[in-house]
């Protein structure tokens, strides 16, 4: 750009000005930031003046002024200039000040050969002001000494007033963002939840918990009403309690019920009015608090308290000076003082004489921090009895986890033999329950060992009896599998006391029965048991019995023991053979899968042989049958051309065309059971390993072959470099043939052209055949591989309808695939298949 | 000069039929065997051997598919037969199969195919009896 020598108040400088403060206003309404308006002030600048460098500084917080923007000074003068200041931060009615020539002034002689370096000779101070003062410059240097014009300093001082309100704006814009942002980080971080909302009831600010708890995004909702987002009757709900706010001008605090995930939240929502500075409402605010926890406390507190007032131990509590402060039912039912009596008392009116030092000495323990635990000792009634107890004393702290008082829970141990003897029963109970896990532990082993179910139901039954003490054991299988009982006779009869059946037998435990002495059970007593139970034959008067049940629910048969004396079986041996019957369960499940996979393994095998004797035979049967039906047909046709050559003269002309018809179908029969032939050929694998062979070798000798219908067509065969697979070279050969011939005989008009490709990939080599014909509708591309099928009438195209299937028999026996890639009617069509580039 | 003697060993009476009849368009004299199946082709074979049959013929002309005993069992009882061993053998097949048509050759036999049309079959007649003149002058 040219620069106006001499500006004086020309048309054209004129232009300039308004030219260049209309872009500056234009760059100052789209600046982003401070930093984007300090660069328009210098460009405007630098276009509005002669000055070849300009700057702009700004006061910082403490005062001292800084470089914000410049263009052309060097990092040592800005750091050199930094803090100096013709006028200091606020001072009013600054006005612009010209240094024509530095080397004159006498206020920038410690700054001389700063300036000198830097080849400033003159310089412009221009105020940047606002109400509250200076608050920056811009800056203009010259490096020669130069007298600023009236033009050029009233417009450094225009661009001064608008970059001076464009920094207000933008500061302003700055401070609103950042405490909106301010004020939007507090919403989010807070665990209520918080929405604003305007008169219209349309959000205008909500916080994380508000998108967490509505699964909604803040876009989504910010500037919609609850009617936008919730269904109806949720929203009118929550705009009718908006409603109340705005209409009385007052909070609102309601108790709200929210479905989540887990479960019904309770939520305290705290409603309010917002008003504008004017005092006019502007909006409502909710903040949600959820309660569920603390309601939940509520709760367990409640439950405690219960708990409590349900013991039947005492339970007390004391302050530090010993005074009773709670007092529940088991406390009142041990001392017989009911809670008004006592609370407010001290706990020592429950000691008995002698024993009256031993409280304090409770008590400072529990000042300690310590725990008292099953402390014996004596203490007395409401009606003067002394009575035995155990107490358990611990402190009670508060929240600061200073000692509050103690807690106490005492115990009536009057009757302590009786307890000691619960005890000892406890233990029994306990070392028998150890003893059957034992017991099964020793066993289970065995039987996951077994997979023989015969075997496996011997060993089960023999091993519990044994366990039981019973002199009989019998297993009885569920009358679907038929194979009878194990060690009893197989007729006995049905009806018998099953396990399962558990309606009004005495021992009610699902899947056993126990009887004491089975001949004197009602229900059996008037037909002889003899007829009655698996036992029936023997002198069986204790009984036992279980179902074994398998994983699926499915009941695989009963174990029954007996014994000749009655009441021999107790809780204990119906826990062990319960545990037994679990344990053969998982044992029989196990054989029956042994035994169902060999012979499953058996049956694959077998089917497996019957289909390769049934290929033979396919095999066999195909190659004598094309063998023996070439036989007549060679017969028929010489027969016939014979009889055209001898006699075709004088036949007449209808009899000339069955004699054709004769030779043609005689000629399309052979061509059939060659093709037939071949099909056989190639469903028989070939012999040994595929060797490595040249696919463009085989591909020449396949086109020598072909070489009389490629001239007789005119076609054109091309090839790419092709690879050398492992495959035999018959079988390739003979997938070039049929594929080049199809290529050939399906052709348009125009001479065929043809070409050959190959590409590996991913362990593949995938051949392409590619031509020019007449296509083939795609709908037909899996239907072209079938045996014997035809697209087109025998006239239009010769064929049996057999080469492509011969291919795809070829190319399965490698494990790969053939398909039509490609195929556009009357565009011609592309035949691919894969080979693996590995023998397989 | 005796009439040429041919061996036609073959199960099929119509191809057979259809040879004697492409040979008797060859306007030459001829005398035609026939034998039916492999086990009378190794009976044959044994006859030689023990010199209890003669004359013997100037060509075989031998079905690889032959009930019993197939040819190329047939061939090689003839090739290890010394009273045979000079004798030309023409091996025909409903099919070429490269395999029978390399081991066919190997025993210095000629290996063709069945004729389906009437030239292929005059011309086979054409090769046999010149094959037979062909013994007969050496």
């Amino acid at each position: 750009m040219s620069v106006v020598a001499h500006p004086g108040w020309t048309g054209e400088t004129e232009v300039r000005r308004l030219r260049t403060l209309y872009q500056l206003l234009a760059t100052l309404t789209q600046a982003k930031n401070l930093e984007d308006v300090y660069e328009a002030a210098i460009t405007s600048l630098l276009n509005a003046t002669t000055a070849e460098r300009a700057a702009i500084l700004i006061f910082d917080e403490d005062g001292v002024v800084r470089f914000q923007a410049w263009r052309g000074l060097s990092a040592e003068y800005r750091q050199a200039m930094t803090g100096h200041t013709p006028w200091p931060k606020g001072t009013r009615d600054a006005t612009p000040i010209v240094v024509p020539d530095v080397l004159l002034d006498e206020s920038l002689m410690p700054y001389r050969q700063v300036l000198s370096r830097e080849g400033i000779r003159a310089l412009v101070f221009i105020p940047l002001t606002l109400e509250t003062g200076v608050f920056g410059r811009l800056m203009l240097y010259y490096p020669e000494p130069h007298e600023c014009s009236a033009d050029e300093c009233a417009l450094a001082q225009a661009i001064a007033t608008h970059v001076s309100m464009a920094t207000d704006r933008k500061r302003a814009e700055l401070a609103c963002t950042q405490s909106e942002q301010r004020l939007q980080a507090i919403m989010d971080n807070s665990a209520t939840v918080i929405s604003v909302k305007d008169l219209q009831g349309r959000h205008v600010l909500v916080n994380h918990r508000y998108e967490e708890l509505f699964q909604i995004k803040k876009a989504d909702i910010i500037g919609r009403t609850d009617h936008d987002v919730f269904p109806p009757d949720v929203a009118e709900r929550i705009r009718n309690s908006d409603q109340r706010v705005l209409d009385s001008g007052a909070p609102l605090a309601i108790e709200e019920d929210l479905a989540h995930e887990d479960g019904i939240h309770t939520y305290i929502s705290v409603k309010f009015p917002l008003q504008g500075p004017d005092g006019r409402l502007t909006g409502v605010c909710g903040i949600a608090t959820d309660i569920t926890d603390r309601k939940k406390l509520e709760t367990v507190s409640q439950h405690l308290a219960a708990i409590v007032e349900s013991s039947d131990d005492a339970i007390i509590s004391k302050d530090l000076s010993g005074n009773i402060t709670s007092w529940n039912k088991g406390a009142e039912r041990i001392f017989g003082y009911t809670a008004d009596e006592v609370i407010g008392k001290p706990i020592s009116m429950l000691a008995v004489a002698d024993r009256v030092n031993e409280m304090p000495e409770i008590l400072s323990q529990i000042k300690r921090g310590l725990r008292v635990d099953h402390y014996e000792t004596l203490r007395r009634t409401k009606d003067g009895r002394t009575i035995q107890v155990a107490l358990t004393v611990s402190p009670v702290r508060d929240a600061s986890g200073q000692i509050l008082g103690a807690s106490k829970i005492a115990r009536d141990v009057t009757d302590r033999k009786m307890a000691e003897q619960e005890r000892a029963s406890l233990l029994s109970r306990e070392q028998e329950a150890r003893r059957t896990a034992e017991l099964l532990n020793r066993i289970s082993s065995r039987l996951v060992a077994e997979l023989e179910l015969e075997k496996l139901v011997h060993v089960v039954t023999e091993t519990a009896a044994a366990l039981v003490g019973a002199e009989f054991g019998a297993f009885l299988h569920n009358a679907a599998n038929e194979k009878g009982a194990s060690g009893v006779p197989r007729e006995a009869p049905p009806g018998l006391p099953m396990p399962r059946s558990t309606g009004d037998l005495e021992t009610a435990v699902r899947g056993v029965v126990r009887f004491h002495d089975i001949t004197q059970e009602s229900r059996y007593r008037e037909n002889p048991p003899s007829y009655e139970t698996p036992m029936g034959r023997l002198p069986v008067r204790s009984y036992l019995g279980v179902s074994v049940v398998s994983r699926s629910g499915e009941i695989l048969g009963e174990l029954f023991f007996g014994h000749s004396i009655p009441g021999k079986f107790t809780e204990f041996h119906e826990a062990i053979i319960t545990g037994i019957a679990a344990q053969a369960a998982t044992a029989m499940d196990n054989a029956r899968l042994f035994e169902q996979s060999q012979w499953a393994q058996a049956e694959l095998r077998r089917s497996n042989e019957e289909l390769k004797r049934a290929n033979q035979d396919l095999e066999t049967f195909a190659y004598s049958a094309s063998h023996d039906l070439q036989e007549p047909l060679r017969t028929i046709a010489i027969a016939a051309q014979l009889l055209d050559q001898s006699c075709g003269k004088q036949l007449e002309n209808e009899d000339t065309a069955f004699l054709k018809s004769i030779l043609n179908a005689s000629n399309r029969m052979t061509a059939l059971i060659q093709d037939l032939l071949a099909y056989t050929k190639a469903t028989k694998y070939a012999e040994g390993p595929p060797p490595s062979v040249d696919a463009g070798k085989v591909l020449t000798g396949v086109l020598e072959y072909l070489k009389g219908s490629i001239e007789e067509t005119g076609a054109t065969v091309t090839s790419a470099q092709l690879p050398a697979i492992h495959i035999h070279e018959s079988r390739l050969a003979q997938l070039f043939q049929n594929l080049i011939s199809n290529a050939i005989k399906y052709r348009r008009k125009e001479a065929p052209s043809v070409h050959v490709s190959a590409n590996e990939q991913d362990g593949w080599c995938v051949f392409s055949v590619s031509d020019n014909g007449i296509g083939i509708d795609p709908q037909y591309a899996e239907q072209i591989f079938g045996l014997f099928q035809r697209l087109h009438g025998r006239d239009q195209y010769p064929g049996s309808g057999i080469g492509l299937a011969i291919c795809q028999r070829i190319v399965e026996q490698y494990g790969g695939r053939i398909w039509l890639e490609r195929s556009v009617r009357d565009g011609g069509s592309t035949f691919s298949f894969s080979i693996p580039t590995r023998a397989r | 000069m005796s009439r040429p003697k041919i061996l036609v060993i073959d199960d099929s009476s119509a191809d057979v039929e259809l040879l004697r009849l492409a040979l008797d368009r060859q306007r030459e004299e001829y005398e035609l065997e026939v034998l039916q199946d492999g086990a009378e082709a190794l009976q044959f074979v044994r006859e030689h051997r023990a010199g209890t049959r003669a004359p013997e013929p100037c060509v075989i002309v031998l079905d690889l598919h032959l009930p019993m005993h197939d040819g190329m069992e047939v061939l090689k009882a003839v090739r290890l037969e010394p009273a045979l061993t000079h004798i030309q053998v023409v091996v025909l097949s409903s099919f070429l199969n490269e395999e029978k048509k390399t081991a066919v050759e190997r025993a210095g036999a000629v290996y063709r195919i069945k004729p389906v049309t009437l030239p292929e079959l005059l011309d086979l007649a054409a090769e046999i009896l010149a094959l037979c003149k062909q013994a007969l002058t050496v």
